[in-house]
């Protein structure tokens, strides 16, 4: 396995192999969002409280999971990177930073939106939006710390303690909402007793939130290849790849 | 959804609705251009660099 793992996160063999990735990533990327889109503007019912406001819950829940989604993900290659010294984690991890601050920027934004017409207010300084803003602020904290750090392998290493200290946000973001009261209504669909919201609703948010998992993956690769163009451009296998 | 003016209207809510997802494509479409650019450019100067180092070598 972990033989394995060392081929693969060779730079030469993942940037051949991301690259035939890459367009499936794209296409079935595309697909999802625009099927997720006609089932939740066109097919799905307006909400008996909220109207037709509660469309913006397709965009503001996939992309407030993928805040948390991409953090763990970050913290898992983050612990790879100190254990195991993996070089590609490390890129992995600087990679999926700005992917990670764009969908916690997305669920914000959409939420405030939301807010205005639902709660009367586009902000409150509540448990789930505190700390949802604060993981805004871990997100930039990492690609700051990442730019000011010129030698590549302490850049990774220290973004990497970095990223495991603040994964303590995590759990008090997803449980925000159970500890304290607050304006934020509680989950409806991740609850142990099966969720609560209609299939018609259901289908096209688990559709969104696939299409942005995709969207994750499609973006990270590109940057990390983007990071191997930069760090390997004196190598003779990249200078063979790009002559042909 | 019935019709198109339907759609816009969102129940009143277009303001708001069409809004979120107007920020949430343009925020999509960053995410793919930022690192195309960057390939691109980091591309460009590769290939200047090795047209440099052909003609240093003759």
């Amino acid at each position: 396995m972990l033989r394995f793992l060392h081929q693969f996160a060779s730079p030469p063999t993942f940037y051949r192999r991301s690259a035939q990735l890459l367009p499936w990533l794209a296409v079935s990327t595309l697909l999802l969002i625009l099927f997720g889109l006609y089932q939740g503007l066109w097919l799905a019912p307006p909400d008996y409280q909220q109207g037709d406001s509660y469309r913006i819950m397709f965009i503001h829940v996939p992309a407030a999971w993928m805040s948390l989604f991409i953090y763990m993900v970050m913290a898992f290659s983050a612990a790879v990177v100190l254990i195991w010294r993996i070089k590609l984690a490390g890129d992995f991890v600087i990679a999926s930073a700005p992917v990670g601050a764009s969908f916690t920027f997305l669920a914000l934004i959409t939420g405030a939106i939301w807010g205005k017409p639902m709660w009367g207010t586009w902000w409150v300084w509540d448990a789930r939006l505190t700390s949802e803003l604060i993981l805004l602020f871990i997100y930039m904290g990492i690609i700051a710390l990442n730019n000011a750090i010129e030698d590549k392998q302490l850049a990774a290493k220290a973004v990497g303690v970095f990223v495991l200290v603040g994964v303590v946000n995590i759990p008090i973001i997803h449980f925000s909402v159970e500890w304290w009261s607050t304006l934020h209504q509680g989950p409806t669909v991740t609850k142990l007793d099966g969720p609560s919201i209609h299939q018609s609703m259901l289908i096209p948010l688990l559709a969104m939130a696939l299409a942005f998992k995709l969207f994750y993956f499609l973006v990270a690769i590109m940057r990390v290849q983007n990071r191997i163009l930069s760090d390997e451009q004196n190598k003779t296998w990249l200078k063979r790849l790009l002559i042909q | 959804m019935m019709n198109i003016e339907q759609l816009i209207e969102m129940g009143g809510y277009g303001n708001y609705v069409w809004p979120a997802y107007g920020i949430g494509l343009a925020v999509l479409l960053l995410n793919i251009i930022v690192p195309l650019y960057k390939k691109q450019q980091m591309l460009k100067s590769i290939i200047e660099a090795q047209h440099r180092d052909k003609k240093n070598d003759t």
